[in-house]
């Protein structure tokens, strides 16, 4: 059964990586202009613009460079960034180490997060520390980042002098031995996602509580814990695993924000720098690397609900 | 708890709905009673006490104003986006055929995967910064997860024991899906519409962060917050205002439909435990 | 792209983005006491991976200049009323009819220790005037395209002599344009090899250069031992030089630069006449090919209002005339004022009814989407429709040549004899206005072959007042340059972009 779920997948998500590509090329050629008008400045002629047009290969039609890069990307090659000559592994390997290693930090602190959070709020809905919870999470949800990055970085960086405030003139290596250059970040990202998610865990709790099933099974004296892990807790988590599944586009546009405010070398800056240099062999290549990510996590997260939550078998 | 906390708590709620409703919908006729040429950017205002925003506006006036065009285009984005994603999610989930979950849903796994920031772009660029090209491009990067959301949340619902159970005593299709599924479904939609009316709020901001081009003179309050972040520290209030009424307009609406799908009674799993 | 010269190609995170980053409830600055140590950090505006240390390609962006010049000398330098400064080049005289220049070099080493000389000069103008060799073009291969390379040749090791194809009495002036840094023999080893105050030590695009003192600088060497310049935005900038991360803070929105006016241990600086706001009509197609209907809209929009709006008050109104406070700027004439009778008694003379037109913009300054919209609006009151049509900020200074009727910009600080040429000749590049005239060609030509000063000026000055009278262009302000630093070093740099002495920081002391 899982076996064949995987199998299924696996060829689905090939496709799936293949349509999600085409799609961004396709996107991307709607943007107005190619790499050789942003690289032509005011001091270039027409002529010049022409001239990089042919060192890029922009003259040759969008669909076989499309071709090509794919060719080329099969064998685990990348390309060769339009904006800097230097080929896209090397561009975008730093970027995805930085964010690769907010995203698990965040990860690992948010499960638990989100998990007590909406367990404590929605085992005892209306009580006072429902009210406290839920609250404070739907104001964090609707606070901008950029607000909640800018007071925490003034309160704890400037005028307590707790933590470094940016990332400004440091290593990727420095970052990443020092982890007090990452708590600011982290707790931004941090508020930023278990916010909704406690309340989704909140609501699916509630609802599993109050469904007959665990009026009825508690009547027969099965014991709360019991209930609670065996059978609340799984169903209760279903939505609020979606929201986890979001892993693709949050990635990217989510943490923007933090980027910016911090000066944190990540994914999400290096993305809009090739949109904006009309760099395709960059933007596919972190496309690829997080599509390839969010469609593993997604189908994970899939196989996961399908054994919380057994079901008759399908034809 | 006593009937006299309870009556307070519905008062809380009702102001955190009513004043930002009431500002958005009545506060374009306040407006115009502010006078109408530009004061010094980011100082004191005469008009109220809450100073000038980055062009010199009186930050009240701004907000009176710009809360109709937030309220009408936030609502009417995430309805539509709501509308759509549902029925994917809604067919995913009740379909007995595999393959027409995968079709469905398949899609909607790679369009996760798609920058909603451009999108975004593409369609301000595209459209010479339309306002209603950036909604619907707003809308469309909503659909996916909403799609994922609901299928999943229903999934269990309408392939659950209980379903199978009326389906045998007889129930009819209507009766079975638009009053049992859609009670147990109105929870986690309703804690997930305050989440992604959130999102549909602060994509606009976000998106005049990486410099896209609309009309970032509107006093809209989204647009607000995001072009007067610059003076936070100098004129806090022309951030603080907008910012307080969208978490004021969001809190209320979440607490509201708490309220509305249920009473505490029923929900009380140490009372129901006690019942029983 | 850009620039040095259309300021602001785009910062990430827009142009509004500014410094948010200091929740400073004015006035509870959060004072460091801060001490001067050999180790300097200055942050710009980043531009990402295509930042580069290429002299030759560096002009794309404000952190290119600040890095290149910190490792490359020029044979000229602009100082910043535009005038050219000896550099590499210690002399330099025309022969009579302006065509061949003889150039003595000043005694300078390269990091390697080899000794500089006239092959190296000769070496980098073949390299600019040669074929482009990546994603970048050189940028000074326009500039500098009158240069006849076989007819140049080096006298003795520290004498060149440089010939023109046509009388160019302005060479120093193009010898100091952007992309002319000499680099050895023209040719880029692995390693950055320069003559310039530092020493290069590591370099990540997006992020940071990293260099260290070069003891044997021609200028005397620096007082600093490290030099990092860092990429940043915005809000990062405005925080690290709050948090003593950095030193020097680049490129700050007014907002920001009066939060951090209240802060202890900061001083800031607004440098005045940096960035030139223009709208552009074009003059090859209706309604702007009408004289009048020119004139007209020079006199209908209300550039106090403007300024006072749009630029958030920092910014001075300006009249028209390209280049206040610099070499060869005419400052006797009549300034256009906001006289909206009169401009609407031209557009009558004109006969031109229900006047409309688009207006091409993009936020690729601050301020730039909020000026729009408010021309509009003052155009508006006078029957005149304006509609706002929004552009890419990062094709918008390649798509402004082709699309829209008015468009508008930002240029840095030039010369001004540049300006023209590049700008408004009929066979010029960057021709935002569609300006052909052949007087105005004729007047440039003879300019350039023109000896004295003097008559140089007399001649621009006659070009001043056609554009001033007619042309496409409305300079309608200008704004500062806002930066901060820390108070504890000394001989901060005060020059105008473009300027040899902007970010420029080897004489940085404590």
């Amino acid at each position: 059964m899982v076996a064949r779920f995987a199998a299924r997948r696996a060829l689905i998500g090939a496709l799936q990586v293949v349509v999600l590509l085409v799609g961004i090329f396709a996107t991307s050629l709607l943007l107005p202009g190619d790499a050789a008008d942003v690289q032509s400045s005011d001091l270039t002629t027409a002529a010049q613009r022409q001239e990089t047009r042919e060192v890029l290969g922009l003259d040759t039609a969008p669909a076989a460079r499309f071709v090509e890069w794919v060719g080329h990307a099969a064998t685990g090659d990348l390309g060769t960034s339009y904006a800097q000559g230097r080929p896209v592994t090397e561009v975008i390997t730093g970027p995805l180490l930085v964010s690769g290693a907010l995203a698990a930090a965040t990860t690992l602190l948010l499960v638990p997060i989100a998990l007590g959070g909406g367990f404590v709020a929605g085992l005892r809905p209306g009580s006072r520390t429902d009210r406290a919870i839920t609250t404070v999470s739907i104001a964090l949800d609707s606070v901008p980042d950029f607000v909640l990055a800018v007071a925490l970085v003034f309160w704890l960086a400037l005028s307590w002098r707790l933590l470094p405030a940016t990332f400004v003139g440091v290593d990727v290596g420095q970052v990443l031995r020092d982890p007090r250059f990452l708590v600011l970040p982290l707790v931004v990202m941090v508020a930023r996602v278990s916010a909704p998610l406690v309340r989704l865990v909140r609501a699916g709790v509630i609802d599993q509580v109050g469904a007959p099933y665990v009026v009825q099974a508690e009547r027969l004296g099965v014991p709360r814990w019991s209930l609670l892990l065996r059978h609340i807790g799984p169903n209760a988590l279903a939505p609020a695993m979606q929201d986890l599944g979001r892993t693709g586009d949050s990635l990217i546009s989510g943490v923007l924000v933090v980027e910016a405010v911090f000066a944190v070398p990540g994914v999400s800056t290096t993305l809009l720098d090739a949109i904006g240099n009309r760099d395709q062999p960059v933007i596919l290549g972190l496309v690829l690397v997080i599509g390839l990510v969010a469609i593993v996590v997604n189908s994970l997260i899939d196989l996961a609900g399908q054994r919380m939550v057994p079901r008759r078998l399908r034809a | 708890m006593s009937t006299g906390t309870r009556w307070i708590g519905r008062v809380v709620v009702g102001a955190l709905l009513v004043v930002p409703l009431a500002v958005a919908l009545a506060g374009p006729w306040v407006a115009h009673l502010a006078p109408d040429s530009p004061q010094a950017p980011f100082s004191s205002s005469t008009w109220s006490p809450f100073g000038t925003d980055r062009l010199g506006r009186d930050v009240l006036a701004a907000v009176l104003e710009g809360g109709r065009p937030l309220v009408v285009t936030a609502g009417l984005t995430v309805a539509a986006a709501y509308l759509v994603g549902s029925v994917v999610g809604l067919a995913a989930a009740t379909t007995r055929h595999a393959w027409v979950d995968d079709l469905l849903m398949r899609p909607v796994d790679v369009a996760l995967c798609f920058p909603s920031l451009l999108v975004v772009l593409v369609a301000a660029l595209r459209s010479d910064g339309s306002g209603v090209a950036i909604a619907v491009a707003v809308g469309l990067t909503l659909v996916a997860p909403i799609a994922r959301f609901v299928r999943m949340a229903a999934r269990d619902v309408v392939q659950g024991p209980a379903m199978d159970a009326l389906r045998l005593q007889g129930a009819g299709l209507l009766d079975r899906y638009a009053r049992h599924a859609a009670g147990r479904l109105a929870r986690p939609v309703a804690a997930d519409l305050g989440v992604r009316l959130t999102a549909a709020i602060y994509v606009l901001a976000s998106a005049n962060f990486i410099g896209i081009g609309f009309d970032t003179t509107s006093p809209d309050w989204a647009v607000s917050v995001a072009a007067n972040k610059d003076g936070l520290s100098l004129a806090p209030w022309s951030v603080a205002l907008p910012a307080l009424l969208i978490v004021a307009l969001v809190l209320g609406l979440n607490l509201l439909g708490d309220a509305v799908l249920g009473g505490p009674d029923r929900l009380r799993w140490t009372r129901t435990a006690r019942r029983g | 792209m850009t620039h040095r010269i259309a300021l602001d190609r785009r910062t990430l995170l827009g142009t509004g983005a500014g410094g948010l980053a200091a929740l400073a409830l004015a006035g509870c600055g959060s004072g460091t006491t801060r001490t001067a140590d050999r180790s300097f950090t200055a942050v710009f505006q980043g531009a990402g991976a295509s930042e580069t240390i290429d002299p030759q390609l560096a002009a794309a962006t404000f952190i290119d200049e600040s890095r290149t010049k910190h490792l490359y000398d020029g044979l000229f330098e602009i100082d910043s009323t535009m005038r050219p400064l000896p550099r590499l080049a210690t002399t330099a005289e025309p022969d009579a009819d302006g065509t061949r220049w003889r150039l003595s070099l000043r005694d300078a080493r390269w990091h390697d220790g080899t000794a500089f000389t006239g092959e190296d000069v000769l070496g980098t103008l073949a390299r600019i005037l040669g074929k482009q060799e990546g994603a970048k073009p050189f940028n000074a291969a326009s500039s500098l395209a009158g240069i006849d390379l076989r007819r140049s040749r080096v006298v003795e090791p520290r004498t060149v002599e440089i010939a023109t194809t046509s009388p160019s009495f302005e060479l120093p002036s193009l010898l100091a344009s952007i992309g002319t840094a000499i680099v050895k023999r023209g040719r880029l080893g692995d390693k950055p090899v320069g003559t310039g105050p530092f020493r290069f030590r590591s370099f990540q695009p997006g992020r940071s250069l990293r260099m260290t003192r070069y003891e044997d600088h021609w200028d005397g060497a620096p007082w600093l031992e490290e030099l990092s310049i860092v990429s940043a935005e915005p809000e990062a900038r405005q925080s690290a030089v709050r948090s003593g991360q950095a030193d020097f803070a680049d490129n700050l929105t007014p907002t920001a630069r009066r939060t951090l006016d209240g802060v202890s241990g900061i001083d800031t600086q607004a440098r005045k006449n940096s960035g030139l706001l223009f709208f552009a009509m074009k003059t090859d197609r209706p309604p702007f090919d009408d004289v009048d209907v020119r004139r007209a809209m020079m006199l209908l929009i209300d550039r106090e209002e403007l300024v006072k709006v749009a630029l958030e008050g920092a910014g001075e109104v300006s009249d028209d005339v390209f280049g206040r406070g610099y070499q060869y700027y005419a400052d006797d004439l009549e300034p256009h004022r906001h006289d909206p009778d009169e401009g609407l008694r031209l557009l009558t003379r004109a006969g031109v009814r229900d006047l409309s037109f688009d207006l091409l913009a993009a936020p690729v300054a601050n301020g730039f989407l909020e000026a729009a919209t408010l021309v509009s609006r003052q155009l508006a009151e006078h029957g005149v429709r304006a509609r706002v049509r929004v552009g890419s900020q990062d094709t918008y200074y390649t798509d402004a040549l082709t699309q829209g009727q008015m468009t508008m910009g930002q240029s840095g600080p030039l010369p001004v004899p540049f300006h023209f040429s590049s700008r408004l000749l009929s066979t010029s590049e960057k021709n935002y206005t569609k300006w052909t005239d052949p007087e105005f060609d004729r007047l440039y030509d003879q300019a350039q072959g023109t000896r004295t000063e003097d008559g140089r000026a007399a001649v621009y000055h006659r070009m001043h007042e056609i554009l001033h009278d007619r042309g496409g262009f409305i300079w309608w302000a200008t704004t500062p340059w806002n930066t901060a630093f820390s108070t504890a070093y000394d001989n901060l740099p005060d020059g105008v972009p473009n300027a040899y002495d902007w970010a420029r920081f080897d004489k940085v002391e404590a």
